[in-house]
C-alpha cells in the first residue's frame, strides 16, 4: 500500500496525538490522583435505602481530624438533605443513592458530578478550599418534575463550621409555685470535645451553665426556676448554644390537674 | 460504477422507489423531530413557553428517536442500498425482501411513536417519555419497546440484503475487489450487527420481560450498560454514510478524485474494530464499574480519533485536488476555485467543517476525569448536535439535493434557495452549538424543560445566561428556518414535473488518485476484521458485565416501573408527586 | 458591479463564514480578558461583513495582472458538478 509522504506525516502526527491525551489523563490519575467514581461505593438494594443505618437519616458525619462523610439520597424529586452544610478545607466524601430511578448529582460549577443509579452507592471524595453557596443539580432526567430537582450545598469556614444539635424541653403550663424545669439537650457531632456555654432566659431570668461535651456525645443541662419568681401569666424561655436557638412558652398558674401532662419539646435538627 | 451515462432511476426504477421511500420516511422524521427541536429551544430558554414543563420530556423523547433513529437510519438504509446497487451494477436480489425490510422499519417506527405521542394525552392510557435512552427503571409503554426492536430487526434485514446482493455479485466476478462504496456498506453493517446485540439483549431479555411482568426486577446499571455498548456505535451508525458521501462523492462535486482508496478501506476497517469496546466511555461517572474498565473504554475511544483525522486529511486533500482540477492555485488560493455554488458541495463541506469543531469537544468528552467538568451539561447536548445535528444531517440534506433528481427524474426545483438553506444551518447551528457548550461549563444541564432554579443561578462566564439562552433560541429558530427550505424544495421538486431524457446527471460516484489496486487484500477480509472486532468486543465488556451482574443480579431488585405507563403515571400519581416536592419545599428553603 | 471578485453565491458562503469566526472570537478574546458584549461582538461580525463587501464590490483593476481568471468559481467547468 504506497501512502503519500504528507498523510504518513498526518498519520504520524494523529498517533502522537492520541497517544500524548491518553498519557496526560493518566498522569492525572496516577499523578494528581484525580479520582474516578468507581464501584468501591459497593451496591444496595434500592427497597432497602429508607432503612438503611445512613441512607434513612442522610446527613453529615465528622469521621476524623478534617474528615467528614456526607450521606445522601437523590430521589424523585430533591436531595435529602438540602442544604447540605460542609466545611472548607477538609475531605468530604460524598456517598449517594437513589432509591427509585437513576438521577444525577452535581455540585454547580465544580467537577464534582456523579450518576446516581438505584442498587449502587456513588462514592467521591472532594476538598472545597474556599467557602461559599453552591447549587446542587439533578443533570439525569428523572420524571415529569425533574426540572424542580434542585438543592443546594454550603461550605462554611472551617472555624465556624460546628455539627451541633439542640434540643430543649420545657412544661407548657404549672402552678404557680411549682418548679419550672427547663432541659437542653446539646448533641455534639464533631470528634473532637465542644467547649460551650447553654443559655437559658426564662421570663426575665437569665441563668448560664458551662459544658462541655464530648466527641460524638451529648449533655444534658436543666435549669430550674422557681414559677413563683415569674409570677402568673405567659413566660417566654429560649435556651441558646452557640448560634442554635430553641425557644417556647410557659404558663404559670392554672389547675394543677395536667401540669405535668403537656411539654413542650423542640428539636433543631440542625438541617 | 462510475462511468455510467444515465441517472439512477434510468439504471434501477424499482430501487429508485424503495430508496426514494426510505428518504422520504427520513424527511418526515426529520420535520416532526425539527418541529419539536425548535419548541424545546424556545421551551427550556424560556423564550417561549406553551405547554406543561411535563410535557417537554414527552417532546424531547420524540425528538431524540426521531432524530436520532429514524430520521438518520431511514437515510442510511436509502444511500447504501444506492451504495451497492450503483458500485456492484446490479439490483438488488429480490424486491419483494427489499420492500419487506422497509415495511418492518415503517412499522417499527409507528409502534414507537404511538405511544411516545400518546404521552401528550390523557385520553390514551400510554405512554413512553423515557427519552431515547429509556433508562429503566423508567418504564415507557412495551409497544414502544416493540416498535424499537421490529424498527432494529428490519435494518438487520437491508443488511443481509446488501450482503446477498455482494454474494451475488461475487458469484459472477470471483477475482475482483470489493468496491469501495459496498466495502463501505458491508463493514458498517457488521459494524452494526456487532453493536446491535447490546440494546437487542437489553430489551428482548430484561426490559421489555419487565414491562410485561414476566420478570419482577431489574438491574438498571446492566440495562444502562447494554444500552450504551449499543449507544455509542450508533454514533457512527449515522456517521459512516455521511463519511460515504464525503468520500466518494465530495471529491466528485469538488471536480477531482478520491485522494486514497486503501486509506478510505482502513478507515472503515478501523471503526468496524474500534466503534464498539468504547461505550463504558459514556458511563465514566457511573458508580459500579471499575475504573481500569473505564480506561480501557477511553484508550479504545482515543483511538477511534484516528479514523477521523485520516478522514480529515483524506477529504481536505481531494477538495484541493479537485480544485486544482478547476484551475485553483495557491497556497489556500485553491480554496476559490472550489463549486461553492452549488448546494451539494457547499452544504457537506460545511458539514465537514463543522464535524472538526465537534472532534475537538468529543475529546474532550473521551478525557476520562475532563468529563466530569461536562458530563450530562449542555456542553453534550452542543457536541451531539455538531455531529448528528450538523455532520451527519446537514450532509444527508445536501446529499438530498443531488440524489431526489437521480431517484425520481425531476430536476431539483431552486438551487439557490437550496444553498441558502445549506448556509441557514451552518450560521443556526453556530450560534446553537456554541452558546450550549458555554452553558455546559458552567454546569447547565442537559435533557430538562427548566434550567431555572430556586436555590441558585448559574453563573456564565463570558456574557450571561440569558443572553446564552437567546443565542439557543435564535438558532434553533434558524435551524428551522433551514429545515422548512429544505423541505419546500423536496415537496416542490417531488411534484414537479420529469425532466427531458438526459438533463439528470448521470449516476456516478468519485474515481480514485491511489485506487483499490494499492490496498492490500488482507483490508477486504471481512471474516478476520469481524473476528477482530468481537474479540476486542470480548476483551472491553466480559468482565464489566459480569461484575455489574455480580453486584446487581441478573435481574436486579424487585423495581416497580416509573413512570408507569400501563397504570398511567399521568395524571392519576401526578397529584401525589406534587405533594411529595412541596413537602420538600420548606425544608429547601432553611437557607441563612 | 458587473465585475465582482467572486460569484454571489460564494460571497455569500463567505460572509456565513464570518458568523462562527465573530462568535467564537469573542470567546478567544475572553481568555486574554478582553470581554466583548453581544452587541459588540454583533457589530464586530457586521464591520467584517461589510469589510468582506466592499472587497468583493471594489473595481478589480488594481491587481487584475494576478488574477487572470475571475470569472464565476473557477476555470473549467465541472463536469460532474450536480445541475440537476
Amino acid at each position: 500500500m504506497n501512502i503519500h509522504t504528507y498523510e504518513k506525516a498526518w498519520l504520524i502526527a494523529a498517533m502522537l496525538l492520541i497517544v500524548g491525551f491518553i498519557a496526560t489523563i493518566t498522569y492525572g490519575s496516577i499523578g494528581l490522583g484525580i479520582a474516578m467514581v468507581d464501584d468501591e461505593g459497593g451496591s444496595i438494594d434500592p427497597n432497602e435505602v429508607f432503612d438503611h443505618e445512613e441512607f434513612s437519616d442522610p446527613g453529615v458525619q465528622q469521621v476524623g481530624e478534617d474528615e467528614y462523610e456526607v450521606y445522601v439520597r437523590a430521589q424523585t424529586f430533591t436531595f435529602v438533605p438540602s442544604p447540605i452544610e460542609v466545611p472548607a478545607g477538609s475531605e468530604v466524601t460524598f456517598h449517594v443513592t437513589s432509591p427509585d430511578v437513576i438521577h444525577g448529582f452535581s455540585v454547580v460549577g465544580t467537577n464534582v458530578n456523579t450518576m446516581v443509579i438505584p442498587g449502587e452507592i456513588s462514592t467521591m471524595t472532594v476538598e472545597f478550599d474556599e467557602p461559599g453557596e453552591y447549587g446542587l443539580v439533578c443533570n439525569e432526567y428523572c420524571g415529569p418534575q425533574h426540572h424542580e430537582m434542585s438543592g443546594q450545598l454550603i461550605v462554611t469556614p472551617e472555624e465556624e463550621f460546628d455539627l451541633t444539635e439542640l434540643s430543649a424541653e420545657a412544661p407548657d403550663e404549672v402552678a404557680t409555685g411549682e418548679e419550672i424545669e427547663v432541659t437542653a439537650t446539646v448533641t455534639n457531632g464533631q470528634l473532637e470535645d465542644l467547649d460551650t456555654t447553654v443559655t437559658a432566659e426564662i421570663g426575665d431570668v437569665t441563668l448560664e451553665e458551662d459544658v462541655t461535651v464530648a466527641g460524638d456525645g451529648s449533655e444534658e443541662v436543666t435549669f430550674v426556676v422557681d414559677s413563683s419568681d415569674l409570677g402568673e401569666g405567659d413566660h417566654d424561655w429560649t435556651v441558646t448554644v452557640d448560634d442554635y436557638e430553641e425557644s417556647g412558652q410557659v404558663t404559670v398558674g392554672t389547675d394543677e390537674s395536667d401540669e405535668n401532662d403537656d411539654t413542650t419539646d423542640t428539636e433543631d435538627d440542625n438541617e | 460504477m462510475s462511468n455510467a451515462t444515465t441517472a439512477y432511476f434510468e439504471d434501477f426504477p424499482e430501487e429508485s422507489k424503495v430508496i426514494h421511500s426510505a428518504f422520504w420516511s427520513s424527511f418526515i422524521a426529520l420535520t416532526i423531530g425539527g418541529l419539536f427541536g425548535l419548541i424545546q429551544a424556545l421551551h427550556r430558554t424560556d423564550v417561549f413557553r406553551f405547554m406543561d414543563s411535563a410535557d417537554y420530556y414527552t417532546v424531547l423523547t420524540a425528538h431524540g428517536v426521531l432524530l436520532a433513529l429514524t430520521f438518520t437510519i431511514f437515510f442510511l438504509v436509502g444511500l447504501f442500498t444506492w451504495a451497492t446497487t450503483t458500485s456492484l451494477d446490479r439490483g438488488m436480489v429480490d424486491l419483494r425482501f427489499t420492500w419487506g425490510w422497509y415495511g418492518l422499519m415503517v412499522l417499527g417506527t409507528i409502534l414507537a411513536a404511538v405511544p411516545i405521542l400518546a404521552g401528550f394525552t390523557d385520553s390514551i392510557d400510554m405512554s413512553a417519555s423515557v427519552l431515547f435512552t429509556f433508562y429503566a427503571p423508567l418504564e415507557g409503554h412495551p409497544l414502544f419497546y416493540v416498535g424499537l426492536v421490529l424498527f432494529v430487526v428490519g435494518s438487520w434485514l437491508a443488511g443481509v440484503d446488501w450482503f446477498r446482493t455482494w454474494w451475488a455479485w461475487k458469484q459472477d466476478n470471483p477475482d475482483e475487489r470489493i468496491p469501495l462504496p459496498t466495502f463501505m456498506v458491508l463493514t458498517t453493517t457488521l459494524m452494526w450487527y456487532l453493536a446491535t446485540l447490546g440494546v437487542a439483549i437489553a430489551i428482548l431479555a430484561f426490559i421489555l420481560p419487565w414491562t410485561l411482568g414476566l420478570v419482577d426486577g431489574i438491574n438498571p446499571l446492566l440495562t444502562r450498560t447494554l444500552f450504551w455498548f449499543f449507544g455509542h456505535p450508533v454514533v457512527y451508525f449515522w456517521l459512516l454514510p455521511a463519511y460515504m458521501m464525503w468520500y466518494i462523492m465530495l471529491p466528485k462535486f469538488a471536480g477531482g478524485k478520491l485522494f486514497s482508496d486503501p486509506l478510505a478501506r482502513v478507515v472503515f476497517v478501523l471503526f468496524l474494530i474500534l466503534s464498539v469496546p468504547t461505550g463504558i466511555h459514556h458511563q465514566y461517572l457511573d458508580p459500579g464499574i471499575a475504573e481500569g474498565f473505564k480506561f480501557i473504554a477511553m484508550t479504545n475511544t482515543m483511538f477511534l480519533l484516528l479514523p477521523s483525522l485520516l478522514t480529515a486529511f483524506t477529504v481536505v486533500a481531494s477538495m484541493e485536488h479537485g480544485a486544482r482540477q478547476r484551475g485553483g492555485t495557491g497556497y489556500l488560493g485553491w480554496l476559490k476555485a472550489l463549486p461553492w455554488r452549488d448546494p451539494v458541495f457547499t452544504g457537506m463541506s460545511l458539514a465537514g467543517l463543522m464535524f472538526a469543531a465537534a472532534g475537538f469537544s468529543g475529546m474532550i468528552n473521551a478525557g476520562m476525569n475532563i468529563n466530569y467538568l461536562v458530563h450530562n451539561t449542555f456542553w453534550v447536548v452542543g457536541h451531539f448536535h455538531l455531529t448528528v445535528g450538523t455532520a451527519v444531517a446537514l450532509t444527508f440534506m445536501a446529499a438530498s439535493y443531488w440524489f431526489i433528481p437521480q431517484l425520481t427524474g425531476k430536476r431539483l426545483w431552486n438551487r439557490s434557495v437550496a444553498l441558502i438553506q445549506v448556509l441557514v444551518w451552518f450560521i443556526g447551528m453556530t450560534f446553537m452549538s456554541n452558546a450550549m457548550h458555554r452553558g455546559g461549563l458552567f454546569s447547565i444541564p442537559r435533557r430538562t424543560a427548566e434550567p431555572q432554579y430556586e436555590e441558585f443561578a448559574f453563573e456564565a462566564g463570558v456574557g450571561s445566561v440569558a443572553e446564552l439562552n437567546l443565542q439557543v433560541a435564535l438558532g434553533g429558530t434558524l435551524l428551522f428556518l433551514s429545515l422548512v427550505l429544505f423541505l419546500a424544495n423536496m415537496v416542490v421538486t417531488v411534484m414537479g414535473d420529469r425532466a427531458d431524457s438526459g438533463s439528470i446527471p448521470a449516476n456516478t460516484y468519485a474515481g480514485t488518485l491511489s485506487g483499490s489496486e494499492d490496498a492490500p487484500l488482507i483490508l477486504d477480509n471481512l471474516k478476520l476484521w469481524t473476528t477482530i472486532a468481537v474479540v476486542l468486543v470480548v476483551f472491553a465488556y466480559t468482565l464489566p458485565i459480569l461484575s455489574v451482574i455480580q453486584d446487581g443480579g441478573l435481574f436486579g431488585y424487585e423495581i416497580n416501573g416509573f413512570p408507569v405507563s400501563i397504570a398511567p403515571f399521568l395524571p392519576a400519581e401526578l397529584p401525589a408527586s406534587l405533594e411529595t416536592v412541596t413537602a420538600a419545599l420548606p425544608e429547601i428553603e432553611v437557607i441563612p | 458591479m458587473r465585475e465582482m471578485r467572486v460569484s454571489p453565491e460564494a460571497l455569500l458562503v463567505a460572509a456565513a463564514f464570518i458568523v462562527p469566526f465573530a462568535v467564537e472570537f469573542r470567546t478567544v478574546l475572553s481568555w486574554v480578558g478582553i470581554e466583548l458584549t453581544a452587541l459588540e461582538t454583533a457589530l464586530l461580525g457586521l464591520g467584517m461583513i461589510l469589510a468582506l463587501l466592499a472587497w468583493a464590490f471594489r473595481p478589480a483593476d488594481d491587481d487584475s495582472e494576478e488574477r487572470p481568471k475571475r470569472k464565476g468559481d473557477g476555470g473549467r467547468p465541472n463536469p460532474n458538478e450536480n445541475r440537476g
